[in-house]
């Protein structure tokens, strides 16, 4: 699986991991790499049906974007708050229990999940797979902290994976830095800050390739010194439906969540720096 | 000066301070002061006319607005305002002192003196705006712009330093920061000096998710989440922790309050209805009393 899997955490929930996968997605199918999207695990309402089974929404559309069939083997693990401390947990699309979570019973089924992702690394030429939530957060507490854990470190440690650190707090990257040991350090290739809404003010004058490169070096020289942190791109605001809404809300249609991110493909290009990207999984 | 102070800062751009002031100003008022918002420099393409024909920040509108009180230009004395083709107005006091100013070339020759006489008449400008406001009202609501400070980046950072410290010394004014990750809180105070660090005195999280998401999983209740994080990012940042405010669905609806290109302007009709609703809720996850104690 090594150098096959690049892992996007986040540094806090909606910071735009799911919108920036499926970017990457469809940035990578265009320039001709078969890819398949991955979250381990996944905490949310809004689900879709793939054949016999169910799988997270924003998994499914980061599917359509890479340019291949939604597949529950996408994400493993899903669980489905259903309001009032019950949840649906679904293992591989099939539900497996419903009632209270038991996050502690998390482990048993690490074994699904490393089978899955080996079986989409060795089909697949990249796996774009997603954290959940902040990468770490002392402060938060069960059954929450223990889910973080298992979609973000333990799933990067078991799938080898590159991690990548979104976020759209210039300064936060550097603290969160300093949570992690020195082996999950190691795994951080660099970060890329999101909703940046100066870049926005630069789409519209027009130097995009130039300002891309120029921020996200300017970035990285001003924020990265004093936690060793890497500014791979700096990707201006990308409206749109939410993939994966915090809260419970309608679903979107499939249709027009596509359109949207197809307009922000346009959008950040220049920005994204693929080459860059893509040189952390060497 | 006879008013109140009270700042408002935030970690990075977009982190909420023009709703957050937009609520205490709201609060405020129901509490049965007099209240206004300022804000020396509003960097925007969204701008309000009023009936002179002075142009300013319409966030600042919108922030009179939830105050009760009329629009008045001297709520934002300096608003450079966007263009398309990547030019700019500035707009002093409401009115233009440049038309079409093209920003990335007047920082190489022959502005250098010119951007100093800008920077002096501003300055003097957001003085004689501020004093007239406070001699008026209870309470002035301050904003900051952008993050409270930038590091090495030239233009930008002496213009951030002059809209947030600046303001925050000249005008005496307790600081409080606005942002969503706590995290992001210790690396910038880290950049402060040492007589800016100590006038900030707390932070309000706006929004922080963490505490509806626990009790839409676990089924108790939200502010039992609330308090018992609050407490934890209190011992990670070291600063009070004023407020945690939740994710509002109406406020998520609404185009964004104060964006820097030009967009949509909420209609002050709704927002006048969506702001009170909010403020009702809000005050559950608000200090509203240490708030009122805090401003000077």
């Amino acid at each position: 699986m090594s150098g096959k899997v690049l892992m996007i955490h986040g540094t806090d929930f909606g910071v735009g991991k799911s919108t920036l996968a499926s970017l990457l997605c469809r940035a990578l199918k265009i320039k001709g790499f078969k890819v398949s999207p991955f979250k381990s695990l996944a905490l949310t309402t809004l689900t879709e049906k793939v054949g016999e089974g169910e799988m997270a929404f924003a998994q499914a559309v980061q599917a359509r974007m890479a340019g291949v069939e939604p597949d529950p083997r996408m994400n493993p693990l899903l669980v489905r708050p259903q309001g009032r401390g019950k949840v649906e947990f679904f293992v591989r699309g099939k539900r497996v229990s419903s009632g209270r979570l038991e996050p502690e019973r998390l482990r048993d089924w690490e074994e699904q999940v490393r089978e899955c992702l080996s079986q989409l690394s060795r089909e697949f030429d990249i796996v774009v797979a997603e954290g959940m939530g902040p990468t770490r957060a002392p402060y938060y507490r069960e059954p929450l902290s223990t889910l973080l854990e298992f979609a973000n470190w333990r799933t990067a440690e078991l799938a080898d994976a590159r991690v990548v650190l979104c976020t759209d707090e210039v300064e936060a990257p550097a603290r969160f830095l300093s949570y992690l040991s020195g082996q999950e350090k190691r795994r951080v290739k660099g970060v890329i800050l999101t909703k940046f809404e100066l870049s926005d003010v630069v789409v519209k004058w027009g130097y995009r390739r130039v300002a891309g490169r120029a921020m996200a070096r300017w970035f990285g020289w001003v924020y990265g010194r004093a936690g060793g942190v890497k500014f791979l791109s700096v990707l201006p605001e990308v409206r749109g439906p939410q993939l994966d809404p915090l809260l419970p809300s309608p679903k979107p249609s499939v249709d027009s969540v596509l359109r949207t991110l197809e307009e922000a493909v346009e959008k950040v290009q220049g920005y994204l720096r693929l080459r860059k990207i893509l040189s952390t999984l060497s | 000066m006879t008013a109140k102070k009270l700042m408002v800062q935030g970690t990075f751009t977009g982190a909420g301070k023009s709703f957050l002031v937009a609520l205490l100003c709201r609060i405020f008022r129901e509490e049965g002061y007099k209240v206004a918002p300022f804000k020396l420099l509003n960097w925007t393409g969204v701008v309000h006319r009023d009936e002179e024909g002075r142009e300013f920040g319409y966030s600042q509108v919108l922030q009179t607005v939830a105050a009760g009180t009329k629009p008045d230009y001297r709520t934002n004395p300096f608003t450079p305002k966007t263009l398309p083709g990547g030019k700019l107005d500035l707009l002093i006091e409401g009115r233009p002192i440049y038309r079409g100013y093209t920003f990335p070339w007047t920082l190489l020759k022959g502005w250098t003196i010119r951007r100093r006489r800008i920077w002096a008449k501003v300055k003097e400008a957001g003085k004689r705006c501020f004093e007239g406001l406070a001699a008026e009202h209870d309470i002035v609501v301050i904003e900051g712009s952008g993050p409270s400070k930038v590091l090495r980046m030239g233009f930008y950072t002496k213009m951030i330093e002059i809209a947030n410290q600046w303001v925050a010394e000249t005008f005496d004014a307790p600081v409080i920061i606005v942002g969503k990750c706590p995290q992001a809180v210790p690396p910038l105070l880290s950049h402060l000096k040492p007589e800016q660090r100590e006038r900030v005195k707390g932070m309000v999280l706006n929004p922080f998710v963490a505490p509806q998401m626990l009790s839409h999983l676990t089924g108790e209740k939200e502010e039992l989440f609330e308090k018992e994080l609050a407490a934890g990012v209190e011992k990670e940042v070291g600063l009070k922790v004023y407020g945690v405010l939740p994710f509002f669905e109406e406020l998520s609806k609404l185009p964004p309050l104060d964006p820097i290109l030009w967009g949509e302007k909420p209609p002050l009709g709704p927002w006048e209805k969506i702001i009170s609703k909010i403020a009702r809720e809000a005050r559950d996850h608000l200090d509203v009393e240490g708030l009122l104690k805090l401003a000077k």
